[in-house]
């Protein structure tokens, strides 16, 4: 109801597994690169992309629509389209590298150790089937459980993502649950390997505010009670601020910011980070006259939005250079020629000890515009 | 776009458009042969709206509240079961058919999908021009290629892209080419369905600077329909709340947003994700059980009741507190969260508050605060026990009631004789008590 | 409006500009003359057009004038007297193929044409006004798809055994034409009324209506060019079902009026041959029904994707 954080302390669904402590990197992605073959010629869709997950954690990658967060995320699971190819890059599970693996045993070591939640619930699962018997599915199949004691779990797992009623709606079909519903169906699914990773892509994106509330909510108590490590593929600024540790910004296919989020959102050190910011109207009012103040005055001066001019390139025609120099408002000569490479920000620079990096010539420019 | 069309004004306030007690609702049929209906879905019941030159009136709500149905009938696609749209003073349903088609252009819609708002096999000039074509009396033939370029300049298109087909362009271009089509029969209206929401980020604000350019240049008004409370925040001089088909909470923008009453509004709110990370402890969240019902079968009472923090809140209040069972001890057993009696079984209507908590905008007429629930006065934190003695007084002001005026007590049988226990849509009511 | 003008030089050089052109159809035309495997095919079919037109032509033997001394001559080749042989009565291959021709094509196109614009209408009107149009047109269908053609056709048969019309051509396919049409147009009103129930529902079919457009500009307009895909798809196969139908009709007598010939009636006879020797009676006929089907195909295939902008 009310109440922040409910925390379920049911017993942990089965699954002998080893849980990870807390703060240790489960996931590193390194240097990944994905091109696809288009009949216009292969066009690289992620450039060099490098990130760490740690058990416990919540790294949301944030980006708009083509800029690659999604792809990188197939790529890392083995799902990739057969037009696509990783021409370099690792990803590595407590040590393992998934891209070296045949994707028979990818598919199967994710299966158990990274599991994936999309935007499309109703999509990923089979209308012909019962929820139960979906959720019941890997089970059976990996590890030969019986069928009543697939069904067992099947509830427990519904009853973990407070699917109300569980018991009876086990039995019913995907198409006699409601938008939320099924997204928690899929985050069950999800969970039936009792995976150390999980990423998510856009899954509250398809869903109501309100419900978008309670899912994301959902996760992160799960998060919390296993310390699983979250990746949450998002363009939502909002969702970034309420949930994740540490966010990576992608754009044309590369990590252009990585920062944690209290010091990214106080001040952005790439202009598209910041820029990004600034052209989402957000909401003013729970500090309520203070809020009201602002939109007032926002409203008398002709109450325009900040905007990013031009749009984000499609991955076949990525500008020369920095990939945001057509947008970007500090852009020089420099911009639109070399290509800056993901550096770490000096510590001298930074307000706190935890690292940061951005894809910018200019970033401490930006960085000390922002705190100034 | 110098020549607009001076309207007629029948009222003295400007009003453009105005919904009185509109409701529109779908058959539910069944069978082959012989369809039956076997039900109803009341996807708009009973929604009155003013909306005046050159202003922006925001509707929010969820999926299943009814806001698209609304847009459809107002531009005039859908009709309307039961009451009246006024378009410039004059009824549109006693308009004779030609009158009504050329009321048609002072109402026009911008739509959310840009992918499936532009017909995929005509070049964007045919698309921009056909409203010519269609009132051939608007522009003369000579002069329409001329008007399509003026109306792409005017939307911030290349006019020498006429020749283009729309998916040669992105997202945010193709939502103008679908202002442009709108603006070209020079409407006074525009009802603009999520414009934005399909689009990036970084793309959705170019759109909305450009609606609000136009509205400037134009004297337009809007009726801007989202789901995105920031976004309509930025936009709307006034805001409507609609929960399954109702409108639950209206008034200027700056007191539904910094004074919301309704225990939805609230929670609508409060589910807003805030771009900032320091936000995210601050107590006061409230977030919602279930998702909305369905429209095929609202709930009983105040359609709100099953997902209502607030009457619950009240109810557990009243059961602690001493004297307790006169108000929510009807509503004890049974399956459904524990409620007021009063929420199961009066539908509230849209009560004008008091005072306003906080005045209108700079300027603006003065807009009427109204909230439809029982318990709008409450003066609530979400986490601390609300004062019950004072709201539970059924006497409590309310000064003027406006559609309940209108209601006609034929078309609100007991809602309670349409719930179908086989209805699975609805989880609320078995996620009770946590 | 710093960032309209920032979005035009976004788009300025995407995409070549088209030059001047105003329509679908005048832009479909551009493209369709300058691919290779269109112009083949159309080659194919004006070819075949032609021959029906002008069976003189090509050979000047009568294909009715059979000696049956001189049967199941093998091919031998241009020059001889039976280029491509002799069935088993006697009569000339090339010269019945030649001949056979025009009532095949004939009975072909007529009997889609007719199909399609019967199956099209009622599919657009019973998908976009539903309803009772819809329950009407739907249980037509059907009881057109119950009923078997054999069994129409006969009754059919002892309807206008006697009706002539003119001594012409026409006359010699007007029965197959009528019983084929019949029930041959009840496929593109499914697919088409399904389609439609797609088309229908998109936004700018809803803008077209919010701008006060007639339902039949709606119609024409806006829902059938975006409903018509799986008919291009269907009429290329439909001209070979009816070719080879023919046959079977002729069997009952109401296929083409003998002493008229058919490259259906050859394909049938033929196919009793195949295997003592005499494949060429049966590969004669078929391959020329067989290239004229994938001209079809490859021109329907090169309409619809030059009728649909996203795909030039």
């Amino acid at each position: 109801m009310t109440a922040v954080g409910q925390m379920t302390t049911s017993a942990p669904t089965g699954g002998t597994a080893l849980r990870a402590a807390a703060g240790e990197t489960l996931l590193e992605v390194e240097d990944l690169a994905v091109e696809f073959r288009t009949p216009d010629g292969t066009v690289r869709a992620v450039d060099g992309l490098s990130y760490s997950v740690r058990a416990g954690e919540t790294l949301a990658i944030v980006g708009e629509s083509g800029c690659g967060k999604s792809v990188s995320s197939l790529a890392v699971m083995g799902l990739l389209a057969p037009t696509a190819r990783i021409t370099k890059g690792a990803a590595r599970f407590r040590g393992t590298d998934l891209l070296a693996l045949r994707p028979k045993e990818h598919r199967r070591y994710c299966g158990e150790h990274v599991a994936m939640v999309f935007q499309d619930a109703l999509a990923a699962l089979n209308p012909v089937h019962t929820v139960g018997y979906q959720l019941g599915e890997a089970l059976r199949a990996r590890h030969g459980v019986s069928r009543g004691e697939a069904r067992r779990r099947a509830v427990e797992l519904l009853d973990l993502v407070k699917v109300p009623n569980a018991r009876q709606r086990v039995d019913e079909y995907p198409h006699q649950f409601s938008g939320g519903m099924r997204q928690r169906v899929m985050i069950a699914s999800a969970l039936a390997m009792d995976p150390e990773v999980l990423i998510a892509d856009e899954p509250t994106t398809a869903l109501d505010v309100t419900v978008q509330a309670q899912v994301l909510r959902l996760l992160a108590e799960i998060q919390a009670e296993r310390t699983m490590a979250l990746v949450l593929i998002t363009h939502d600024m909002g969702v970034v601020a309420g949930v994740a540790d540490d966010v990576t910004v992608m754009y044309a296919g590369r990590a252009v910011e990585q920062a944690p989020v209290r010091e990214i959102f106080a001040a952005p050190a790439h202009p598209y980070t910041r820029a990004l910011l600034r052209s989402v109207p957000s909401l003013a009012t729970r500090g309520a006259a203070a809020g009201a103040g602002a939109r007032a005055d926002a409203k008398a001066a002709g109450g325009r939005l900040d905007v990013i001019p031009g749009r984000p390139p499609s991955p076949g025609q990525v500008p020369s250079g920095c990939p945001f120099h057509p947008r970007c408002e500090v852009a020089q000569d420099v911009c639109r020629t070399d290509p800056p490479p993901l550096a770490a920000i000096p510590a001298e620079a930074l307000t706190t000890a935890a690292p940061r990096a951005a894809a910018c010539h200019f970033a401490l420019d930006v960085l000390g515009g922002a705190r100034g | 776009m110098a020549e607009r069309a001076v309207v007629t004004r029948t009222g003295g306030d400007d009003v453009v458009l105005e919904v009185r007690d509109l409701a529109k609702s779908y058959p539910v049929r069944r069978g082959v042969l012989l369809k039956r209906t076997v039900g109803e879905v009341q996807a708009v019941d009973g929604v009155s709206l003013t909306l005046r030159r050159g202003r922006t009136l925001g509707l929010v709500g969820e999926s299943g509240s009814g806001k698209s149905t609304l847009a459809r009938v107002l531009v005039g696609i859908e009709k309307p079961t039961r009451g009246q749209v006024l378009v410039g003073g004059q009824d549109v349903s006693t308009m004779s058919r030609a009158e009504r088609r050329h009321l048609r252009r002072t109402v026009q819609m911008v739509f959310q999908d840009p992918y499936t708002s532009l017909n995929p096999r005509m070049s964007v000039g045919e698309i921009v021009g056909e409203p010519f074509r269609i009132h051939p009396d608007a522009v003369p033939a000579r002069g329409r290629r001329a008007a399509v370029a003026e109306l792409l300049e005017l939307v911030g298109l290349d006019p020498d892209h006429a020749n283009r087909y729309p998916h040669q362009f992105s997202g945010g271009q193709r939502q103008r080419i679908g202002v442009a089509r709108a603006l070209a029969v020079k409407p006074d209206v525009l009802v603009c369905d999520e414009p934005v929401s399909a689009l990036d980020v970084s793309v959705q604000g170019q759109v909305i600077n450009l609606l609000e350019d136009l509205q400037d240049e134009l004297g337009l008004s809007y009726l801007f329909i989202a789901h995105d409370l920031a976004v309509v925040q930025h936009i709307a001089d006034e805001v409507a709340v609609m929960y399954l088909g109702r409108v639950v909470e209206q008034g200027d923008d700056a007191a539904v947003y910094d004074d919301a009453r309704h225990p939805y509004t609230r929670a609508l709110l409060s589910a807003v994700p805030v771009p900032d990370p320091t936000a995210r402890d601050l107590p006061g969240e409230i977030v919602l059980e279930g998702d909305p019902p369905s429209p095929a079968d609202p709930p009983s009472g105040c359609r709100f009741h099953t997902r209502c923090w607030l009457a619950r809140q009240i109810a557990q209040q009243s059961l602690a507190g001493p004297g307790a069972g006169t108000e929510a001890g009807g509503a004890a057993e049974g399956d459904g969260p524990v409620v007021p009696e009063r929420c199961r079984t009066q539908d509230p209507v849209l009560v004008r508050l008091g005072a306003p908590a906080l005045v209108g905008a700079a300027g603006g007429p003065d807009v009427p605060h109204t909230v439809a629930c029982h318990f709008a006065t409450v003066p609530v934190v979400p986490q601390e026990p609300p004062d019950l003695r004072e709201p539970v007084d059924r006497s409590a002001p309310a000064d003027r009631q406006e559609p309940a005026d209108r209601q006609d007590p034929a078309d609100r049988q007991d809602p309670a004789d349409r719930q179908d226990p086989a209805d699975r849509q609805d989880p609320a009511d078995e996620s009770v008590r946590s | 409006m710093s960032d309209a003008t920032a979005a035009k030089e976004a788009t300025a050089g995407v995409v070549p500009d088209v030059a001047a052109s105003r329509t679908v159809v005048s832009d479909a035309w551009r493209t369709l003359r300058r691919r290779p495997d269109v112009v083949v095919a159309a080659l194919v079919i004006a070819f075949f057009a032609f021959m029906a037109a002008f069976p003189g032509v090509f050979t000047s033997t009568d294909p009715q004038s059979c000696i049956i001394g001189d049967s199941k001559i093998r091919p031998q080749g241009f020059g001889a007297p039976h280029p491509f042989g002799t069935d088993p009565h006697g009569c000339d291959v090339l010269a019945q193929l030649v001949h056979g021709s025009r009532p095949s094509l004939m009975l072909a196109f007529l009997v889609v044409a007719a199909s399609v614009v019967i199956g099209v209408t009622l599919g657009l009107l019973a998908g976009y006004y539903l309803r009772w149009v819809d329950a009407v047109v739907s249980r037509t269908v059907e009881v057109f798809l119950v009923v078997p053609l054999l069994l129409a056709a006969l009754l059919l048969l002892s309807l206008f055994r006697n009706v002539h019309v003119g001594s012409g051509s026409l006359d010699v396919i007007l029965l197959p034409a009528l019983v084929l049409t019949m029930f041959g147009w009840m496929g593109y009103a499914r697919y088409v009324r399904a389609s439609v129930l797609e088309a229908k529902n998109l936004d700018y079919v809803t803008a077209a209506k919010a701008l006060g457009a007639s339902d039949l500009r709606v119609m024409t307009r806006h829902v059938l060019p975006n409903a018509i895909g799986p008919v291009t798809a269907l009429v290329p196969t439909a001209i070979a079902g009816v070719i080879s139908a023919e046959a079977v009709l002729a069997f009952l007598g109401i296929g083409v009026r003998p002493p008229a010939i058919s490259w259906g009636i050859m394909i049938s006879n033929g196919s009793e041959w195949v295997t003592g020797g005499y494949a060429y009676l049966l590969l004669f006929p078929l391959g020329c029904l067989v290239l004229t089907v994938l001209a079809l195909v490859a021109l329907g295939d090169a309409l619809r994707d030059a009728l649909d902008p996203r795909l030039r």
